[in-house]
Parts: structure tokens; sequence; C-alpha cells
């Protein structure tokens, strides 16, 4: 199934959050959180402020309780280095966990998380590496390159943080968020607070769709290249 | 002794055929005497030798053991290996003919580019002289060892002086200046230093506040011919009126470079060097071989080719930009040429000496205009020369970016006690004023990531220890701030190398936003070759020769703000030629233009101040010219924005030069109806930066100053070719930094130095308070254009650009999602 067709029948959702909704499988899908990269930045002494792990967090638990998922999927980057995990944010974790208790979760390891990994079941996180097969869809955190065109299941992955322009008159100009449609793959934004963008543009054949505060909104598609 | 001394040096000179300038007389006397000072001469003078035999003839012969005596401070790597050489022929005749045979003095460089086993080797054998660079200063500063480094240090000399002074890195040259002095007081500190309009200033800064009552001036007064031309178009109706000539004088070009020996074409920035070389090589393909192409970002091997080739009479011209503005004479160089706008008065005299490089030849400079109202700064440039107006530059204040770096370099250096080490620092010129407050910031900052109340408890950089020294403990800390010291902030390069397989040379680097739009087999222009990209794999863009054209690379930086010195001789000619007085030949061939300009809309002049508005495709724009230098633009079309957004929410994009700024609105309009309110004075200074930092906020002019702050401050690690890959895990853009800090720390000290940078040093809120009083003194010329006229072209087509909105997020998006909409319903 390509993820168009995914999104056509209802069975995949993209939401405004920066995640995708699987209403059918009830599951929610979210991609490089970064958590603890301000820790890492401070253990290498470089000062980075407090709270972008808490807010993530707070946004992740708020967006599951509304939606009453009974499934998250975090695909890949989960934390940001080794150093991440320090006891401050394992104990956020474990409350976030104790507080979800029925949620069912799942980390698609990504590779910030490499040295990291063996300390998530501890703090309630299983996790498992890509790609991990999930209420029917291949959840990855590389995306698929060259095989995206290809048949075979819906892929969601992460990894690539994508960001998309949108210009208007009087050359205004913005850099938003956005879902990276391509064959049967969506790349989804990065859901963390502390993480950049990387600049996607618009190509024959590729869907974005930008993440604005309240709303999505579908850039137009270029037009095939012309035989000239 | 010290006589015998003296004769060894007559009799080094006179064997070459040469006899001491009185100004190199008196710097011997003066060093012999222990005394500092500051000498100015023109290149080509023997500042060098002033000052180096003054350290020899300084030095007597005490009988230690050989111990580092002399340090040489030149703000460019690339000088030190030519200084290096310069230095030791001197030193190697002066010993020959040294009656006490005492063994020559030793010679040895450190900077970058020097590898470990020599510096191995210096450690254990110190040469007498060493030739190092500000950051290689500071990081000998950074080593455990420094104290016993310079333990017999007698003299520093700081070469260009005039390059580095008014820079961040003349500021990090300082507080090394500032150590050395508390190492070893009574250290002689010489400086070398090219024309400029305040040397007092620059004296006091290189010997610090306090001792620079006792510094020498010394200044050559060395006679030196200089002519300074413009190659004018031929006929001025190949001007399109818009003015831009690109590379339409690359005939005219080619042949002033044929009736020459050796020609050096300047350029400002490195793609226009990349694209007149193209075009000189397309004139004249038989010329491949001898002529040649200089820039930063060209590889190593490739720029010592060039100067190789330069030095021996082999190339026959070489495109450049201020790659080779310093240096070691290029004798062979006959002609200099200047394409485009010279952008300062002393920095077209420092190109203009790079030719007839030698005591008692004609430095000559030819401006080039690339666009017909730099005819117009070509007679500007001329004026100012022949009144002998010349650029000031002033040291900067109190940055504390670079002083939180310098505290770190000294806690690693063997550790600092705080108030020894503030007395130490307020001796540097720049933090001589420095606040109780800013100091305690700073300690705060080190040690603890922030101040007092919002420490970071998993933060710990600089360690105070119970002995009350601070220090730093952690290896990676210590390994990634030597790494990362310097003022110099550059975007991530790119390595161009061929390859992938086989691996081929390595070409030189690009920024990595340029390789970021490429596309395998795209083809672009670097180095004067046509490559054609392959693949961007770890940090290197690997290429394989190709054909035909393509893109030429864009490097960020070096865009030149027009001097106020030289924005003010443009106003004076544009004054006269408003009364019909072209008294030159570069405002004659200029006419046609400025016909235009006085027939679509005026000339400025000093009594009016020039206002044009626009409608276009693209929206309503609002174009002002107040001839007050491209800073100064920058803040006033900042400023004029946020005042029309107070009466209206709105977003704009703003544009600036030298000359004037453009305004422009998508949304629709009316600018001349309020036109006497947007640009009126503040009634002070005071009401003027609360009006200014409130627009800061709307734009993105703060986030962009961040950008150095936090390399220099030690925030964001540049990344380096072939570093460890858990490295790669503390990489941040300092853009993602500093949004980071305005959402969860938004009182950070670096957010307010960021500011304080723009209101002080960019947007210099004092002499905008200034501009706008002269501003309204001037009678409002208001014109509505059917058409862009001369003046307002440049500005409609710059790329470079600042936005300022007050729009909300959502309304913004809904107002072009709408036009989205729109488009695509037509």
């Amino acid at each position: 199934m390509t993820a168009c067709e995914a999104l056509a029948s209802g069975a995949l959702t993209l939401l405004p959050e920066r995640a995708v909704w699987s209403a059918r499988e009830r599951t929610l899908f979210v991609a490089d959180l970064h958590l603890g990269k301000a820790a890492a930045f401070r253990a290498a002494g470089a000062p980075a402020p407090y709270g972008a792990s808490a807010e993530t967090l707070r946004r992740l638990g708020a967006l599951s309780d509304a939606a009453a998922a009974e499934r998250l999927v975090i695909l890949g980057d989960f934390a940001h280095a080794l150093a991440s995990m320090t006891e401050g944010l394992a104990e956020s974790l474990r409350a976030w966990r104790r507080a979800r208790a029925a949620l069912d979760c799942l980390i698609v390891l990504g590779n910030h998380d490499r040295r990291a990994a063996p300390l998530y079941a501890g703090c309630g996180f299983p996790s498992a590496d890509e790609p991990a097969l999930v209420a029917g869809v291949a959840c990855r955190h590389h995306p698929l390159d060259g095989e995206a065109g290809e048949p075979g299941p819906a892929t969601l992955a992460g990894h690539l943080h994508p960001v998309a322009r949108l210009t208007g008159r009087g050359r205004d100009s913005l850099r938003l968020p956005c879902f990276v449609i391509e064959g049967r793959q969506i790349v989804l934004p990065a859901f963390g607070e502390f993480t950049g963008g990387w600049l996607v543009r618009p190509e024959p054949g590729r869907r974005i769709v930008l993440v604005a505060p309240d709303r999505l909104i579908d850039l137009p598609r270029p037009a095939p290249p012309s035989a000239a | 002794m010290a006589d015998a001394r003296a004769a060894a040096v007559d009799a080094w000179l006179a064997g070459k055929g040469w006899r001491p300038f009185p100004f190199q007389r008196e710097t011997w006397a003066l060093m012999r005497e222990g005394r500092s000072g500051l000498v100015h001469a023109t290149t080509g003078t023997g500042k060098t030798l002033a000052v180096a035999l003054g350290a020899w003839l300084a030095a007597g012969d005490d009988g230690k053991e050989p111990a580092l005596a002399v340090l040489w401070v030149t703000p460019m790597r690339a000088l030190a290996a030519d200084t290096e050489r310069a230095l030791r022929e001197a030193f190697d005749g002066v010993a020959a003919h040294d009656p006490t045979r005492a063994a020559p003095w030793t010679v040895g460089a450190r900077t970058g580019d020097t590898s470990t086993a020599e510096r191995a080797r210096q450690a254990k054998r110190p040469p007498r002289v060493l030739v190092t660079t500000p950051e290689s200063l500071s990081l000998m500063l950074s080593r455990p060892e420094a104290r016993e480094t310079f333990a017999e240090l007698r003299c520093v000399v700081v070469d260009e002086w005039h390059e580095l002074i008014g820079a961040k890195r003349g500021v990090l040259a300082e507080l090394g200046l500032a150590r050395l002095r508390a190492f070893r007081p009574g250290l002689m500190t010489w400086g070398l230093s090219a024309t400029l309009g305040n040397l007092d200033e620059a004296r006091r800064v290189l010997l610090g506040p306090q001792a620079a009552g006792e510094g020498a001036l010394i200044e050559a007064q060395i006679e030196k011919p200089l002519v300074v031309d413009t190659l004018l178009p031929k006929s001025p109706e190949r001007f399109p009126w818009a003015g831009h000539l690109g590379t339409k004088m690359a005939p005219a070009v080619v042949a002033e470079i044929e009736a020459a020996n050796t020609t050096l074409v300047f350029t400002n920035v490195r793609s226009q060097a990349e694209l007149w070389y193209q075009s000189l090589l397309r004139l004249r393909p038989d010329w491949a071989g001898i002529i040649a192409l200089h820039h930063g970002s060209l590889a190593r091997e490739t720029r010592d080719w060039v100067e190789q080739g330069l030095k021996s009479g082999t190339l026959k011209a070489v495109v450049c930009t201020s790659s080779l503005d310093l240096g070691v004479d290029f004798l062979p160089v006959e002609r200099v040429l200047q394409v485009g706008s010279p952008k300062g008065v002393a920095r077209l005299l420092q190109r203009a000496g790079r030719s007839g490089h030698a005591p008692g030849r004609v430095s000559r400079v030819t401006i080039v205009p690339s666009h017909s109202l730099e005819l117009v700064e070509a007679a500007a440039v001329k004026a100012a020369i022949a009144a002998m107006r010349i650029e000031s530059r002033k040291s900067l204040v109190a940055p504390l970016d670079v002083l939180a770096q310098h505290c770190v370099t000294v806690a690693l250096g063997g550790g600092f006690v705080p108030d020894e080490l503030l007395s130490e620092v307020r001796t540097a010129a720049a933090y001589a004023t420095l606040s109780d407050e800013a100091w305690a910031w700073c300690l705060d900052f080190v040690s603890k990531g922030g101040p007092t109340l919002k420490a970071y408890p998993g933060f710990r950089r600089v360690v105070p220890g119970p002995d009350g020294i601070w220090r730093v403990v952690d290896r990676d800390i210590a390994h990634r701030h030597r790494l990362n010291i310097g003022a110099i902030v550059s975007d991530t390069a790119v390595v161009v190398q061929y390859g992938p397989a086989p691996r081929g040379a390595k070409l030189g680097t690009v920024e990595e936003s340029f390789v970021a739009r490429l596309r395998a087999g795209q083809r672009f222009w670097f180095g004067g070759k046509i490559l054609e990209f392959v693949r961007l794999e770890a940090g290197t863009a690997f290429v394989r020769p190709g054909k035909g054209g393509g893109a030429t690379p864009a490097w960020a930086g070096g865009r030149m703000p027009l001097s106020t010195t030289l924005a003010d001789a443009m106003v004076e000619a544009f004054a006269r030629a408003a009364n019909g007085d072209y008294d030159s030949p570069e405002l004659e061939a200029a006419r046609p233009m400025l016909e235009v300009q006085a027939k679509w809309s005026a000339l400025p002049t000093p009594g009016t101040l020039l206002v044009e508005t626009l409608k276009t495709r693209e929206g309503w724009h609002l174009f002002v010219y107040p001839f007050a230098g491209r800073d100064i633009h920058l803040g006033l079309s900042s400023l004029v924005a946020w005042r029309a957004a107070q009466a209206e929410p709105g977003t704009f994009s703003l544009s600036f030069n030298d000359y004037g700024f453009e305004i422009l609105s998508g949304a629709e309009r009316d600018w001349a109806a309020p036109l006497a309110g947007l640009l009126a004075p503040a009634p002070d200074a005071a009401a003027l930066t609360a009006e200014v930092a409130a627009s800061l906020n709307a734009g993105e002019l703060a986030r962009r100053r961040f950008r150095d702050i936090a390399h220099i401050a030690g925030l964001v690690v540049a990344g380096y070719p072939g570093q460890r890959r858990s490295a790669k895990t503390m990489q941040a853009s300092s853009g993602l930094f500093y949004d980071v800090f305005r959402k969860f720390d938004p009182d950070n000290g670096l957010l307010r130095q960021a500011e304080r940078e723009v209101l002080e040093d960019e947007l210099d809120v004092k002499r905008l308070h200034k501009t706008l009083e002269a501003m309204a003194a001037r009678r409002l010329d208001v014109r509505p254009l059917a058409r862009a006229t001369p003046l307002a072209f440049p500005l409609m087509v710059e790329r470079f650009r600042e936005k300022l909105t007050n729009e909300t997020l959502s309304a913004r998006i809904a107002r072009m999602v709408g036009e989205l909409d729109a488009a695509a319903d037509a």
C-alpha cells in the first residue's frame, strides 16, 4: 500500500502535533524526540538550558492522552546520547509511564539510540531494531532511499527532521516542519523541542505537508519537468 | 658589545646595498632603551627589519640557555612561513657580521599548520624567535606550561595591527598580550601598522591604556608615489541604466594585464573572483597556466603554488580576494586592479601598496567599476585620498564571548585566581571599563553555565579548587576547548575532492549550504575549473572534472560595508554632479546614469533626503537614501519597518546597501503619508535604543549575531573533517541554540550580548540617533516612481535581505496559504 493510499483510506492520519495516527489500531507514531539533548551538551561543557525534554514529554503525554492511544511507536532517536540518560530524565520517564501504564510503547532504535538503548527498558520503554512491523505498518528510523517507490507495506520513518519553506508575496517565507510523502513512505517531522531541521524541496512524486501550529498545509507540487 | 651589534647591522645592510631609513634607526634606539611602541609605515618600506633588528640589538648576549625571546604575532597563518623566512635571513645575516661570533638567532613558527613533531621539537629546544597567530598564541596560553614557555620572553611584535584592531581577533590578541605582560612585567611590545586614521588610538589599544603613555609612535616619512585611476567604460550607451556591468569590462582588463609584467586583480568576494577568472580565460584561452586564481577557500597547495608564481614572476596575473591583501613582497607585481567598490580609503591604499612593492617604486591601483554607481565611488575615493581622509578603527568594548573563552584558556594554562585575572584583563583596552557585574557573569558562565539563580548543575567547565585557583579538570572539555579557540567563525565547510574512487586531490572548501543544493551530475565552477558533483560523503563533496558551464558557489561573509569616510565623500560627489559640476573623468562617465536618475526621480543632495515609492508585482516598495553606510541603513530599515508595523501589523522584507535601504510589504501599504513620522528622530538616544531593541525581537538580526557568539563562547563546536563519531552528537546550530534559549532561558547573558552587539556595534544606536536628526534637518523629497531608478534597482535585486514581522504566525500562514490558493485557482 502506498502512503497516499493509506492516508486516503483513512488507515493513517497526519496530525498537526507532528505525529501520525492510526485510528483503527489506536496507535500513535512519533519520531526523533532527542530527549536529554541539553543534558548531553551540559555534560560536555556547553551550557544548554533546562526545560526542552520536560516540554517534549508533556506534549507527548497530552497528545497520547487526548487521542486515547493504546499504542505508541517512537521511530528512533528517543534520547540524544548516552549522557542524556541522567537519573533525572530516567525518573521523568518512569513517572510518565506510571501515568500511562496501559499504553503499549515501542522504540524503534535510531542512530542516536546506539549507546543509550540498554537503559530504555528500565524506564519502561521496550525497544526493537528497524524495521519493526506494527499495526501493519513498517516502522523505521532511517528512511528508505530508492526503494520507497517499490511495492511493500506502508512505511513510517524519521531521522531527517524535515522542514520545508512556505513563501508569500513581498519575499515573505517561513520554515515549517513537514511530513514528506513519497511512494509507500511517510517521513515524520521531529517531535522533540531541541531539534534542528533539514530543508526539503518540492519535487515531482513528492508530497510535502507543512505543520503549522493549528493546521496542516499541502504544498503545491511542481509540474513534472517539460521535455525542453 | 651593543656597539658591535650595531656595527654588524650596518655591515649586513651595507652588504645588501641598503642604508637604514631614519625611522629604522629611531626604532632601534628606542628598543635598545627597552621602550614599546607602534611603527607606522606603508608596505614595502622595511617595517619588519626595523623591529626585528631592534629586538636583536636590544638583547645583550646574556649567556642564558636558549629560550624564547621574541614572539612575532601575525594575523594570517599563511604569512607565517614567509615571515619566518624573512626573519631567518635577517638574523643569519647580522650574525655573520657579528664580531662576537654568537650563534644566529633561531626562528620557528607555531600555527595551525605546524606539525606535532615540530611542536615537540620546539618544546624541547625553543627557537629564540617564534612566529605565530593570535589563535596559536591563545593555544600556547592554554598549556599548563605556559608560564615557563614565556619565562625569558623579552619582546612581542604584532604585525599588521591595523588588520586586527577593531575585530574580535584583535580583542583575543589584546587579552593574550595582557597575559604575556603579567608573566613578564616590562615586556617590550611593538606593533606594525599600515595607514589608519587613528594611529594614537591604535597604539593605546596595543600597549594597553595604562602603559600607552610611555609608548612611542614612529611614523616612517617615506615618500611613496601613488597613482589611483579608473578604467572607464568606452561607450556609456553600453551601460544598462540599472548599472550592472558584471564582467563587461573584462576586455579592457585583458588589455591592462597585457601591458604590464604582473598584475593583481582584486575582487571583493570569492564568487566574484571565480567569475572574473572564468571571463579572462574565455577571452584569452592562451593564458591558461599563466593566470591564476587565489582565494581563501582554495586548497593550501594551490595557494602556495600561486604565491610562488607571483614571487618568481612566472604568472602574468592573479585574480584574488583579500587573501592577498597582506603579506610579503611580491616584487614582480607591477599593477593592481580593483574590481568593484574599494569600500574604504585605507583598504584601497593597502591594495595599492601591493604594486611597486619596494622602496622608491610607484604604487598604482586602477579601479574597475562593476556597476555605474561605482564610478561615483571612484571619484569619491580619489577626492578622499587627495584630502588624506582615512578611516579609523576602534577596539571593541568588552565582548563577553571572547572573555569567556579567554577565562577557560587561562584556567587550562595553569589556572587563575579571579581577582588577579580581573586586574590583568582590565589592562587590555577592550576591557579597561569592564564592570564588576559583567565579570561576575562571565565567571558564573564558565563555572556554572549561567548566573547563580539559574545555574545548570550538570555543567562544569571551569572548577574553583579548594586552593582558590580555578582550573579545567575534565580532559574532554579541555580537548574541545583547544579545538575551538579563536574568534573567526566560518560556515561549516565541506571539502571538495576528486573521487570517491579513486580518491584524488583536495581542491578546497565550499559552504555546506551550497553543496546541500547540488544534485548528482550537477556542474559548478570551483577554483577556475568546471566540476561535476558526484556525492556528499562524511563532510567531503566528491567531484569529477566536468564540461560546459555551471553555477558559481557563493560564500557568505566578506561583504564589507562602505566606510563612512568614503560614503561622505560620495555624497559630496553627487552634490557636485547635481550642480552640473562633473569634475573628474569618473563622474563624467557616470553622467548618463546620473541623468536618468535625475529625470525619473532626483539626485540626492546634502540639503534633501531622497525617498522613492514604487508598486510592483512583488508588492509595495519604499526606498530611502540617507547615504550613511550599510550598517546604519540596516538599523534604519529595521526601525522604520517596526514603526510602520505599529500602525498596522505586517511582514516586511528589508534590503540595504551603502547608499540607502528598501522596505517591501507584500500587503498594500501607503508609504508616503506617514513618512515624516516613520523617519522622525527619537526624543533621545535611550528612547531610540528601546525602539530599536523592540524591533530586534521582530527580526532576525540578533539571531544571526548569536552565531559568532555561540561559537566563541564554546556553545557550538565547529565540525571538522574526520572528527570522532561521538563528537557529532555535540553538534547543534547556533540558531537552534538561540531559539532554545529564547524559549527556556530568556535572561541568558549571551542572548543579551547578542542584542547588545547588534545595538552597539552593528547598528550603532548613537550614530543612528545622529543620523535620524541629520535626516530630519533635510527636506524630504518624495518621488513616486513608474519604474525602478538606478539607485533603487540594486536594492530591489539584492538577495541578502532581512525580515521583520509583527503579524501572528497563524495570520502570516493564513495570508501565504491564501496566496497559494489564489495562484492555484488562477
